[in-house]
């Protein structure tokens, strides 16, 4: 492949906006899911700040619930794209 | 409102509640399990002429809901360095209706994208594939999801708890900020809240200040609701531990 192809196809990308997109939403999805896993973490951690029976455990289950989908979401979107 | 005035008093704390039988006939023991650091303990002496204006005031439940902005004597509640004989004698969150606009952006925004559909092809000028746009889709509304509960979880953490030996104020203003003061009761030189604006005084809730000794830091239980029986309780206590 000589430089004026590589360019080419460089430039073809850069104009394919569909392609773009997909690879903005990747990104998105991925920092998501990053949010996802720290807020999981970090309502554990409030969780032993304050507890309160039942419903404590009830959030925790909920952002599990978050950050799973997240991971779900961000392997579908690497795999289709 | 249902989640205005969510106090709760143990039943153990009612002596009337002791006398009569429950309604339905059946024992009103509780089927969850209580920490035995935060079994309710009697009214001490100093709480016994407060307590007599809340019952009159207010309901009772026997434990707070995920809703409850204020709850007294509340079960299975305990916190982080919590002593064997210390009891929370009150868990103050703001109100309930300061969660309002976020629920009504959360709403506005799950029906931004049946609004939006028609101009699709002028928000998205060039091809996007099915597949693409449906994973956008669930995207966008796990993030909603996402910002629901974080904002309930800022909502939920956040809170004041007084107990029958400190003053606890857990500040939670993002996922990564959290503040956590503690003082002791003795500390507590004074107490007054504010109550500014109109929607404060139509749904009764305002910001507690607590004022301790010499360089400690000062505590505020912002949006609380109820702020006068609030005033009432911590004045109490105030007063027997300077006797």
């Amino acid at each position: 492949m000589n430089l004026v192809e590589l360019l080419t196809n460089i430039f073809r990308f850069l104009t394919d906006f569909g392609f773009l997109f997909s690879l903005l939403l990747l990104t998105m999805v991925a920092l998501y899911t990053v949010f996802a896993l720290v807020f999981t973490l970090q309502i554990k951690r409030l969780n032993q700040t304050v507890n309160q029976q039942t419903f404590s455990s009830i959030f925790q289950f909920i952002a599990l619930v978050n950050a799973i989908l997240a991971v779900f979401l961000l392997l579908i979107v690497a795999v289709t794209i | 409102m249902a989640i205005k005035g969510e106090f709760v008093l143990s039943p153990d704390d009612t002596p009337e509640k002791q006398d009569t039988p429950p309604e339905n006939g059946k024992s009103e023991t509780p089927t969850h399990h209580v920490p035995e650091t935060n079994k309710p303990l009697p009214i001490s002496q100093e709480l016994q002429t407060v307590s007599e204006t809340i019952k009159q005031k207010l309901r009772f439940h026997k434990k707070p809901h995920f809703y409850s902005s204020l709850a007294f004597y509340p079960e299975g509640v305990t916190f982080e360095n919590q002593e064997e004989d210390e009891s929370i004698i009150l868990l103050v969150r703001r109100d309930f209706i300061t969660n309002l606009p976020w629920i009504l952006s959360a709403i506005f925004l799950s029906i931004l994208p049946f609004v939006i559909v028609p101009f699709m092809s002028i928000l998205f000028p060039f091809e996007i594939s099915d597949t693409t746009r449906i994973l956008f889709l669930a995207f966008y509304y796990l993030a909603i999801f996402g910002f629901v509960i974080v904002e309930f979880s800022l909502w939920y953490y956040h809170v004041g708890i007084v107990t029958n030996k400190h003053i606890i104020d857990v500040d939670v203003h993002g996922i990564l900020i959290r503040d956590v003061a503690r003082t002791k009761l003795h500390q507590v030189e004074d107490v007054k809240y504010s109550q500014i604006g109109v929607v404060r005084s139509i749904f009764n809730y305002g910001d507690v200040h607590i004022q301790t000794a010499g360089t400690n830091v000062n505590f505020e239980f912002d949006k609380a609701p109820e702020p006068s029986i609030i005033i009432q309780i911590l004045q109490d206590l105030i007063g027997g531990h300077k006797k």
